[in-house]
């Protein structure tokens, strides 16, 4: 199956009637997983698909299928002609017009399964020595994938590009006097050598054995100290507010106020569809238009909101590249790609020292629990008490509470120690009093 | 109609070719779902999706290694490709021989309405339906979303000991989410409704389910927010089964009791919970969220005592864990699809009905918190610690239902709540959803009784008065 075969069923469907939008993806992925330095699995995947959104006057279908040949593509594009006809007629809807975009075809590194095996057993074995508690590393992974995307329209969109991803993590298990616990270690890079498998041991290890002993706090409200990790996690509810759709759909807390302040003066969010070696970086959105840096939130004021092609149509402006497909099987709606709080200037010992009394926090439960649209969050916490400057001892079986709106007018400092995770990243943020409930 | 297409003299091939390069088991599974999925948003049918997802796995288990090689080429030649890359891959000599199997018979879901005999128009005028029931509720509604789902999927096991099963599992299910604003308040309502069921679940519930919803959305505009601290927490049997599931059920799966990744590891025939727990997992019930005839691994599905009047009975396992473990398999061996190996998964787990009158349960309440309706969850099994979302609860003051508050997070510790159990109620109440392990998703239906909990963590608001 070629681009130029999706061209020529493309440019056929106004002849049934209807605008098209061929979507083909082809993925190839590989995993491994060792324990007690012995290939544990091995999982190897090809996947494969085509998904057609068709527009039929003001109305959008759509149609997927697994089955990739052209008898296949030309069956599932009836079928969303199909779809198309009870849909609802909205004369927003549209396909973005004549982009020719040709990237990269990225291949994977060249590195042999021994090697990849042994960087694996390598993350293992610096976990397991990391202290006497750990017990065990209950796996250490390794994979990599291709995806291969090819999009043409009847409106003149063609594109085709494949992105690579190497990713690994380490879980670590920890006990002491009976108690056990658990350390999650994961990276997701475009370029093997940026995998750091000793790095990846160490902070699995780390997290399982600093949480030794930890118990509950009394309720009280207190400033927290939100770890780099757990501030791209909450970004990843937030990031929904951000939407045009949601916007459009009614959804977002932050309509109607682009011009004005909506966070602390110190808070800066990006969405970098361009951003060098980013997960979701990409030479087009999965609709074909060219991403972009979209600057959303401006030293706490709302810049605007990133968009695909229909809610730039609805709301006259233009596609800001972010146009998103969950897959194959998904049509497209509107997400971020790479998005992330910009650093700031804090190191994180810096604010642990400046806390009187406080909370680090180093990871959250039921995140997708919170509720991006009324921006309420109550969550499951662990971390570590601060007196005086000093982290005092491990924190578990309390929650954090609020409205995400508040949380972000009440951050301090933001540091300057921004990592990605995945598309998501961000810095260690100081926040002041939220609500913790404990004993 | 036979989807697949395969002898069992082709199975036997396939599997004997997997073999061919070493290895003590294989297992074929093969795939092919429809599904036809229903949006309303913004008072319109705004999207109507369709399509064709079908693949195979093979996996090969050696020893402690296991290896798994995915493809959506169903031929028999696609098939045989995949086969010798594992046995490829895997390179030993040792040959297993693969045993004989039975005849194939189709195992099938009986439904009502069948959703392929419904018209789309039929569906879409359902869902229109519980969009202006919700809409219609109050003038402070400003969103709705209607979303139906139904799915065709044929399954095909074969395993070289022999194990062969064919199943077709027809589920449908039903959701609504209602937004309501007031002023600068906003709060949303969910519902949802499915099972290994037709249509009928959709036409027979929609309409209660969008008033619901609605109600929920635009009454939670006026409650209090949830306080803050520890309190004796009374769970309506309404309010489903969310808090089992994470309190107890993900720690009896099989895999992470082997690898130590639970805090009720090495508890068996001990006393975990009060006298007056007692949960099952039955993946046989039939129409629930949770049901299947086989497991993804062709076990026949059973119904499972994991807790028995407070006495740890039996682990959820697969075949490979249950090796492992020196225990049975329970036919609780499930995948997300045919891109996942099998891994342990509840299926319907349950709290059983005690003896307690619900009424009484609250009444004899002094001062806590009444959960009518709960959400989402998620655990850490290595230390116990688990959540659950309260989408609707109410303050119980001197054993009356005192004021509405909003939502919050509950936190307890699995073992610690389960003999905190103080009193069971004779109801049962049931709720479903999509529980994530692994990276997989799979369809389970979780249950409680009225249960009331001598104390849990509320992660509410703490007053600025009270500073």
């Amino acid at each position: 199956m070629k681009l130029t075969d999706l061209k020529e069923v493309a440019l056929k469907a106004p002849q049934l009637g209807a605008k098209a939008e061929i979507f083909v993806m082809r993925g190839q992925s590989t995993e491994l997983i060792v324990s007690n330095q012995k290939l544990e699995s091995l999982d190897k995947k090809s996947t494969q698909g085509v998904g057609v959104r068709t527009l039929v006057g003001e109305r959008m279908g759509f149609a997927f299928s697994t089955e990739l040949s052209l008898d296949s593509v030309k069956k599932t594009l009836n079928q969303s002609i199909e779809n198309a006809k009870v849909t609802a007629p909205d004369k927003y809807n549209i396909l973005p017009s004549a982009n020719m975009a040709l990237g990269d075809r990225e291949t994977l590194a060249e590195v042999s399964f021994e090697e990849k095996l042994a960087q694996a057993m390598l993350a293992e074995k610096v976990a397991k020595k990391y202290d006497p508690r750990i017990i065990k590393v209950q796996r250490s992974a390794y994979g990599d994938s291709l995806a291969e995307i090819m999009i043409a329209s009847s409106e003149g969109v063609l594109a085709e590009y494949t992105s690579s991803f190497y990713h690994a993590y380490v879980l670590s298990l920890a006990e002491e006097d009976g108690q056990r616990e658990e350390g999650y270690a994961f990276d997701v890079v475009r370029k093997f050598n940026k995998l750091n498998f000793r790095n990846l041991g160490e902070e699995a290890a780390d997290k399982a054995v600093s949480m030794l002993g930890a118990r509950p706090i009394v309720s009280e409200k207190l400033p927290l100290i939100l770890d780099r990790e757990v501030v791209a996690n909450i970004l990843g509810v937030l990031a929904d507010i951000l939407s045009a759709k949601a916007v459009i759909k009614k959804k977002s807390l932050f309509a109607d106020r682009v011009g004005q302040k909506v966070a602390s003066p110190l808070i800066t969010i990006i969405d970098d569809g361009t951003m060098e070696d980013g997960i979701a970086t990409a030479i087009v959105d999965d609709e074909g238009v060219p991403m972009q840096r979209t600057v959303l939130v401006d030293s706490g004021v709302l810049l605007g909101f990133y968009h695909n092609s229909y809610t730039a149509n609805r709301l006259q402006t233009a596609s800001t590249g972010n146009g998103v497909k969950a897959g194959v099987k998904a049509t497209v709606s509107c997400g971020p790609t790479n998005i992330y709080f910009q650093p700031g200037l804090a190191s994180k010992e810096d604010m642990i020292d400046s806390l009187r009394r406080g909370l680090l926090i180093n990871n959250v439960m039921g995140l997708h629990t919170a509720n991006p649209i009324s921006g309420d969050f109550s969550l499951g916490a662990s971390g570590f008490l601060i007196e005086n400057g000093k982290l005092v001892r491990p924190v578990r079986g309390i929650t954090i509470a609020g409205n995400l709106l508040d949380l972000l007018s009440k951050v301090t400092r933001v540091g300057s120690d921004l990592r990605m995770y995945g598309s998501t990243g961000a810095p260690t943020l100081l926040v002041d009093g939220i609500s913790v409930s404990g004993e | 109609m036979d989807i697949f297409g395969l002898s069992n003299e082709e199975i036997k091939q396939i599997l004997t070719t997997a073999l061919a390069g070493g290895g003590d088991f294989a297992d074929l599974y093969l795939e092919y779902k429809e599904v036809t999925g229903v949006v309303c948003e913004e008072d319109r049918i705004e999207n109507i999706t369709t399509g064709v997802d079908q693949g195979a796995g093979i996996r090969l288990i050696e020893e402690d290694r296991s290896l798994y090689i995915q493809t959506n080429d169903l031929s028999l030649d696609g098939l045989l490709k995949a086969a010798r890359d594992i046995a490829l891959a895997n390179g030993k000599q040792k040959q297993t021989e693969v045993k004989e199997f039975s005849p194939q018979k189709l195992q099938s879901t009986q439904v009502k309405e069948d959703p392929k005999t419904v018209p789309i128009s039929e569906k879409t005028a359902v869902v229109m339906a519980a969009n202006n029931v919700a809409r219609s509720y109050s003038e402070k509604v400003v969103q709705v979303t209607v979303s139906y789902v139904d799915t065709k999927k044929d399954i095909l096991v074969a395993n070289s000991e022999g194990a062969l099963s064919k199943e077709e599992r027809i589920s449908t299910r039903f959701s609504i989410n209602v937004v309501a604003r007031d002023k600068d308040v906003v709060q949303t309502g969910f519902e949802s409704q499915g099972g290994i069921l037709g249509f009928e679940v959709a036409r027979e519930n929609a309409d209660k389910l969008a008033r619901t919803a609605a109600k929920r959305a635009v009454k939670m505009l006026s409650a209090k927010p949830a306080p803050a601290g520890k309190m004796p927490v009374v769970m309506s049997s309404e309010a489903g089964g969310t808090m089992v599931h994470e309190a107890c059920g993900h720690g009896l799966e099989g895999d992470l009791i082997y690898h130590g990744m639970s805090v009720y590891a090495g508890k068996l025939n001990q006393v975990v919970a009060s006298k007056k727990v007692t949960v099952i997992d039955d993946a046989t019930m039939n129409g629930r969220y949770g049901y299947f005839a086989y497991d993804d691994e062709g076990t026949p599905a059973e119904k499972t005592v994991l807790i028995e009047n407070g006495v740890l009975k039996q682990y959820m396992t697969d075949l490979y864990y249950a090796k492992k473990l020196g225990l049975r398999p329970t036919g609780n061996g499930r995948r997300e699809s045919y891109s996942y190996k099998p891994i342990p998964r509840m299926s319907t787990t349950y709290i059983a009905p005690g003896e307690d009158d619900p009424t009484e349960i609250i009444n004899s309440t002094q001062k806590g918190l009444l959960v009518t309706r709960m959400g989402g969850g998620q655990v850490n099994t290595t230390n116990g610690d688990f959540v659950f979302d309260v989408a609707e609860g109410y303050l119980i003051e001197n054993g009356e239902l005192g004021s509405l508050v909003r939502g919050a997070t509950l936190i307890g510790n699995g073992p610690q709540v389960l003999n905190d159990i103080e009193m069971v109620g004779h109801d049962l109440g049931f709720s479903l959803g999509t529980c994530g392990k692994d990276g997989q998703g799979v369809p389970v239906a979780d249950a409680q009784p009225t249960i009331k909990i001598k104390s849990l963590t509320i992660g509410g608001l703490i007053e600025e008065e009270e500073k």
